[in-house]
């Protein structure tokens, strides 16, 4: 497998805050990637560094092949990185619709029209159809995760980051959102998942790694990184089939 | 500042289904955005023809009142899309203003095509201001760009070329043009500016880049991660406002006849159009002109009672901030869901 994305020995300073230490990790083409850590390990910032939302003090990323630690969000969208913040941030003023066709047309940087085509296929494949002239401002907090990750996918992605989008759901709804997302795998899109529900993270990831105070304590695969005793040791003991 | 984008990668993109998006169709226009547009146009076409139908005084307080709506406009479109809170767009309406001076008093051009050149100065100082301003952010930004201003102000009150810190006269340009073609041409001037402000945000919003300018307006983080690029948009809005504003310094001080630094780089310029954008509603086009009639409404109203007219102003600033948020028109956005100049897309079913 080709390497899609490679973060090395990457270092974040909030002033002298070190919220990233030394960060070195790669995903590769089609894999399927699940970030764990408590609040405020740096997980988002992790995120961040990635789409460009903040730029690193020093280390490198590259994806595909390119070393992008200089562009501008925008730039990395189109050339496939997509994302969805952990709170949504839905353009309140428009539809669901326009909100999803600003995904198409510009992290495509395709026209309107040709957008559209992608737009209405994103709406029906996120179950939003019968919502896409409601203004995204009167949605609920499940429909304003699912027009986060519809947006994103509207952008047509190679990588996909989740920032928490489990988070605040029921037992239900987790259970089609993890369904949902393992189609978007299917169609050999990479993922990067930050989760604190550990369950529907281990029903999609093929890769964990556990980040604590910056570092990066631990990685491989799921099971055994869940076992750890580092992790028990980070997580006080917290049982893996129980929802954080 | 804002770095290359990279040759295209050769994507292999998820395949989308090459299914043919007949099934749905997506409608722009609306009865109301026709009621719109003829309104529009029947009251530029009024307007227009007011020097042959209407009285001095009328065509003196229609061209007050086009080109505050016409400043309204442009600072609607940097505070209100773009997300750039400026408090120092007096800054180009004062160089737009000395412009007079410069090209039309001492240089001999004629006054009204002076209009146009204030426009592009304007332009060309913008953009070492925002090179400078857009290294601060939200409230730093605010406050830098009336420092811009005041240093604008200072300069021209220490050039004696200029009049100094007492200003000048600019009746010397305008010897020569019969009053009524200087009331007419300043009017249709103002006309072009107050209307042509509405119709291009009009035209721009509800094109492909209008899409881009709403999301910017709604969340930059989001419109970032979406593929926008949200510095260059900010620039190029910016440049804009700061030629629009410029332009409409000009015919300000065309009505005027007399200018002084104090007058044309004062922060009323900018104070009145944030009571008028956010009271009439921030981020949408009908929100400024129902700000500018009711500024005009109250200012004709409260004119008699002195200094108390500008505490009651504040009074119903105050007021309307509390009880409707986003103003008089985002209420009835919200309350009737109703819009002259609807830019909203719809996606219907075909059968």
């Amino acid at each position: 497998m080709t390497t899609l994305l490679d973060v090395s020995n990457v270092h974040k300073f909030y002033g002298s805050l070190h919220v990233t230490q030394d960060m070195t990790f790669q995903v590769a083409e089609g894999e399927a990637l699940g970030v764990i850590g408590p609040n405020g390990a740096g997980k988002t910032t992790l995120f961040n560094l990635i789409t460009g939302d903040v730029r690193p003090n020093s280390g490198r990323i590259s994806f595909a092949g390119q070393v992008i630690d200089r562009q501008p969000p925008a730039a990395r969208c189109v050339t496939g990185i997509g994302r969805t913040y952990q709170i949504p941030h839905p353009f309140t003023g428009m539809t669901v619709f326009e909100n999803i066709l600003v995904g198409a047309a510009f992290g495509n940087d395709i026209p309107e029209r040709e957008a559209t085509g992608v737009a209405i296929d994103v709406l029906e494949r996120c179950g939003l159809m019968d919502k896409a002239n409601r203004v995204a401002g009167s949605l609920t907090l499940l429909d304003r995760k699912r027009l986060e990750l519809a947006r994103a996918l509207a952008t047509r992605p190679r990588l996909l980051l989740l920032d928490e989008i489990a988070g605040g759901l029921t037992e239900q709804e987790v259970h089609e959102l993890v369904a949902l997302v393992n189609t978007i795998r299917a169609d050999g899109v990479s993922l990067i998942w930050i989760e604190h529900i550990v369950h529907a993270l281990l029903a999609v990831v093929d890769r964990l790694i556990v980040v604590n105070f910056g570092k990066l304590l631990r990685q491989g695969d799921p099971r055994e990184v869940m076992a750890s005793p580092e992790v028990r040791e980070v997580y006080m003991g917290i049982d893996i089939n129980e929802p954080a | 500042m804002t770095s290359q984008t990279p040759p295209p990668l050769p994507v292999t993109v998820a395949p989308a289904p090459a299914r043919a998006p007949a099934k749905y169709a997506v409608t722009l226009s609306t009865r109301t955005s026709r009621v719109g547009e003829t309104l529009l146009l029947v009251t530029a076409i009024a307007l227009c023809l007011m020097p042959w139908w209407g009285d001095r005084s009328l065509i003196r307080t229609s061209t007050e009142f086009l080109y505050i709506l016409a400043l309204a406009q442009m600072w609607n479109m940097l505070a209100g899309y773009a997300g750039l809170v400026s408090i120092g767009q007096q800054a180009f309406v004062g160089i737009g203003g000395y412009c007079l001076v410069v090209f039309g008093v001492q240089m001999g051009l004629n006054i009204f095509l002076v209009v146009p050149v204030a426009a592009v100065v304007a332009a060309l100082v913008a953009v070492p201001s925002a090179l400078v301003l857009f290294r601060l952010r939200g409230a730093y930004f605010a406050v830098g760009t009336w420092v811009v201003a005041e240093v604008f102000r200072l300069l021209t009150a220490n050039a004696s070329v200029v009049g100094g810190g007492s200003g000048t006269s600019i009746t010397a340009a305008v010897q020569g043009i019969p009053v009524w073609w200087r009331d007419a041409l300043t009017l249709w001037g103002a006309v072009i500016l107050g209307v042509g402000a509405i119709a291009a945000g009009y035209f721009v919003l509800r094109s492909r880049y209008g899409l881009a300018l709403q999301a910017v307006r709604d969340s930059e983080a989001a419109s970032g991660s979406l593929g926008i690029r949200v510095r260059r948009m900010q620039w190029m809005l910016y440049i804009a406002s700061a030629a629009g504003c410029g332009a409409i310094g000009a015919i300000i001080f065309i009505s005027k006849l007399r200018i002084s630094p104090s007058a044309a780089f004062s922060l009323d310029w900018t104070t009145t159009v944030f009571f008028i954008v956010v009271i009439g509603g921030i981020g949408t086009l009908e929100g400024p002109i129902l700000g500018t009639i009711l500024f005009f409404a109250l200012r004709g109203l409260l004119s008699d009672f002195g200094s108390w007219y500008l505490i009651l102003l504040g009074a119903v600033a105050v007021i309307v901030m509390i009880r409707m948020p986003d103003g008089l028109w985002g209420w009835v956005l919200r309350r009737f869901n109703l819009s002259l100049f609807p830019t909203r897309r719809r996606l219907d079913r075909t059968p």
